[in-house]
């Protein structure tokens, strides 16, 4: 009868660390005992009598075990039970080191681990209605580093950047655009990797094509069109949602030197002449009159006003731990393609911890943790043969030969359909599809991701029902994981993926007017067509929607 | 605002923007083109449809099944869309209309009779949101009253007169957006600019048309 129970307790412990996401290593019997004797469960307690205290591994935790569940562990089994079980519960924050004394060391005879508050609080309700509600709460406070701010960007209001000359977007939280081919989508989702560029003052060929900018000639960045008085600024304001007053942020970007392709464009609301330091000014502007008086240098108008201009020292290292500032400077639009994702050409964009490109993969995704990783496994029902993701951190599967090419990715997956001594196939090997959607599931769930960003012509690769049920998964992991994006795509099996009875979810139409001016406009349907009797993307191809050539 | 489109062929399209862009200021993006369009594939092309599934029928077929219409009706867009209804009387006859006297009240007669046969094909009085484009007895009559061709609705064959009006000697008209776009240029204009022309204010249906549009659509605008 006795064991029995002491089975069935350590069943359910083994259950709880599973739940927790544990990985199945760290189900074992050592680890079921650890977790037992840190909450202080016995066979006939029920767990939501567990309590925490503060443990010795071989004076409270072994003696627990052996008096309680009629252990015979030795001391000299204390290293097992610090090695397989306590290091991963302070990894997954289930247990703390130390924590009546943390300057003790790892050596010491006093050293001592408690539960966290945090897992017994969760273990506390496990068997009730609430167990799945704690095991979610868990999985999302555990790691600090994946807490949410819910900051959104609402509105963008862009002047004057290249296609659109005067256009305001209300976002939503998880936005699509559609339109003809050069209508300007690409341009929207450029202009807000403009603002994020000035506002660190990186505004440059390198700045912007880092965030996957097409950079330009200063008179073809800013808007150009025929009976029109070109600008000499490109103007940019946003406005975030807090839970205060709206945040607002304005930029009047423009070239120091217009005449110079290369030129750095500076942000008239960053750097306002009567913001600069007198002193500052005074001592460039002496410089400058000595190089004209030693006739060192040639210097015009453009080229004093842009010295004047330069940015200081101080001013350079804005802060990012706003997290506006945070959010516009991260941002960046990603446009895969498959030789990147697969590894098998050098890295182009320096943009970390994923490239523009699909660059970065299988790393971001070996640091995932635990929380993240669960996440991920959902990626496995979209693929019938897919079995397992696997990282190989070591690359040893390089020297079975599984990867002849030239690919530097880590990144392998199994087939459930192949033979088991011969199913392992590298991102190198693998349909690019699994690649493409391996990406952006990581993108959406990383914590080390931006928290807002761009995807051009998502579509890319993809089946399209995959590319409905991606969306629809990409559009829930938006919410759970605080992202906010802007996509494009010109296939109409990504807009049935979209709830546009949900707020949060966007489809916008992006066009040229009579002038050319890139012009965009939300589509939303009445209420009272809850039941419309066609998918979004057959209305598209209709061209119900607009954002189709009608001329032919 | 935005404006949806259903006509028997691209280049009617383009007349009937450059008059609703002229009357009301909205521009290329506020126009959606509903029909005409390809309705089948390169396959069914190649087994013998039509490549373009336009022309009287399918204005006729769309108003009954209302694929189009509904698509773009159940958009919310500020409760200020129009739908623009596209036809050419040329081809009347085989439709359940009696006969009506060519004769002074023949224009009006034949585009109320028209009117009431597009509310029974919808099934539903859709008046309020519907613009009605009922040219007598083609587009190309309107394009002949702006090239000062007076009761250019008793052309028999307005495009034939079209041609012959433009100077169209070798090349014949063929009809398309861009060219009706530009050749239609003038009735880009406002309301008070078209009813000053007294070859536009002598062709009813085009007349008829303009008067709907200063009635429906632009008081939207200034409440707008």
């Amino acid at each position: 009868m006795m064991t029995q129970k002491i089975d069935s307790k350590i069943e359910e412990a083994q259950n709880i660390l599973a739940e927790l996401g544990l990985k199945k290593q760290h189900h074992n019997r050592i680890c079921a005992l650890t977790l037992l004797a840190l909450s202080s469960i016995k066979p006939d307690d029920k767990w939501q009598d567990a309590k925490k205290s503060s443990q010795i591994i071989s004076k409270d935790i072994i003696e627990f075990v052996n008096k309680e569940y009629l252990a015979d562990y030795q001391p000299n089994t204390r290293e097992s039970f610090r090695k397989n079980a306590l290091k991963p519960f302070l990894d997954y924050n289930i247990a703390l080191l130390n924590p009546d004394d943390p300057s003790l060391s790892l050596t010491s005879s006093k050293t001592h681990y408690a539960l966290s508050d945090l897992a017994l609080n969760t273990i506390l309700a496990y068997n009730t209605d609430n167990w799945d509600f704690a095991v979610k709460e868990f999985k999302l406070k555990q790691f600090p580093e994946n807490s949410i701010d819910g900051i959104l960007l609402k509105t963008i209001n862009i002047n004057s950047y290249k296609s659109i000359l005067d256009d305001k977007i209300e976002l939503g939280r998880f936005n699509v655009f559609i339109g003809e081919n050069g209508s300007g989508k690409s341009n929207i989702l450029e202009s807000l990797a403009a603002i994020g560029a000035v506002k660190t003052d990186d505004f440059t060929y390198d700045g912007l094509s880092s965030r996957g900018v097409r950079f330009a000639r200063p008179d073809l960045m800013l808007s150009s069109f025929l009976n029109a008085k070109q600008e000499d600024s490109i103007k940019i304001s946003l406005e975030f949602n807090t839970e205060e007053a709206p945040k607002i942020f304005e930029s009047t970007i423009y070239p120091a030197n217009k005449n110079d392709i290369y030129t750095r464009w500076v942000d008239e609301n960053k750097y306002p002449l009567e913001g600069i330091d007198r002193d500052l000014i005074k001592s460039k502007i002496k410089q400058i009159i000595d190089e004209i008086n030693n006739n060192t240098n040639e210097l015009s108008v453009d080229n004093v006003l842009n010295r004047l201009l330069e940015p200081s020292e101080s001013n350079t290292s804005d802060s990012i731990s706003d997290p506006y500032q945070k959010m516009l400077t991260e941002y960046a639009i990603f446009d895969l393609n498959t030789r990147s994702l697969r590894g098998v050409t050098p890295s182009e964009s320096r943009k970390t911890p994923l490239g523009l490109n699909g660059e970065g993969l299988d790393l971001l995704i070996s640091s995932f943790n635990a929380y993240e990783r669960d996440f991920l496994t959902q990626c496995e029902e979209f693929f019938k043969w897919l079995d397992e993701i696997i990282t190989d951190k070591d690359d040893k599967n390089k020297s079975l030969g599984l990867k002849p090419g030239r690919s530097t990715s880590t990144l392998y997956f199994t087939d459930r359909f192949m033979l088991k001594k011969n199913n392992i196939l590298s991102a190198e090997n693998s349909n690019e599809g699994i690649l493409h959607v391996l990406f952006y599931l990581a993108l959406f769930i990383s914590n080390k991701t931006p928290k807002l960003f761009a995807i051009d012509n998502i579509e890319t690769a993809l089946n399209p029902r995959l590319c409905q049920r991606l969306v629809m998964e990409l559009a829930k992991l938006s919410e759970l994981r605080d992202k906010q994006v802007l996509i494009t795509t010109h296939n109409p099996a990504v807009l049935d993926g979209l709830n546009l009875f949900d707020e949060s979810q966007r489809l916008f139409v992006v066009s040229r007017n009579s002038s050319g001016h890139t012009i965009t406009r939300r589509v939303r349907f009445k209420e009272s067509f809850k039941d419309k009797p066609f998918k979004i993307s057959e209305m598209w191809m209709r061209g119900s929607l607009g954002g189709v050539p009608d001329n032919f | 605002m935005i404006i949806g489109i259903i006509s028997e062929g691209h280049s009617d399209r383009a007349v009937i923007v450059n008059i609703l862009s002229g009357m009301t200021g909205l521009t290329n993006e506020s126009f959606i083109a509903l029909l005409p369009q390809y309705k089948y594939d390169a396959t069914d092309i190649a087994g013998g449809r039509n490549e373009i599934h336009g022309g009287w029928n399918a204005v006729k077929d769309e108003c009954n099944k209302r694929i189009f219409i509904d698509d773009f009706l159940m958009q919310d867009i500020d409760d200020e869309n129009f739908l623009v209804i596209h036809f050419d009387t040329a081809e009347s006859a085989q439709y359940p209309i009696g006969h009506i006297n060519k004769d002074g009240i023949y224009c009006s007669t034949m585009r109320e009779q028209m009117i009431i046969l597009i509310k029974e094909w919808l099934k539903e009085d859709l008046s309020d949101k519907i613009l009605h484009a009922i040219a007598i007895e083609e587009t190309e009559a309107w394009m002949l009253s702006l090239n000062k061709i007076k009761n250019s609705w008793k052309s028999a064959n307005p495009k034939r007169k079209l041609e012959f009006t433009l100077n169209y000697k070798t090349d014949k008209l063929e009809p398309s957006y861009d060219l009706y776009k530009k050749l239609s240029l003038g009735l880009k204009e406002s309301y008070a600019v078209l009813k000053s022309n007294q070859f536009i204010i002598d062709d009813p249906s085009l007349n008829a048309f303009l008067d709907e549009i200063a009635e429906k659509v632009i008081p939207k605008l200034v409440n707008a």
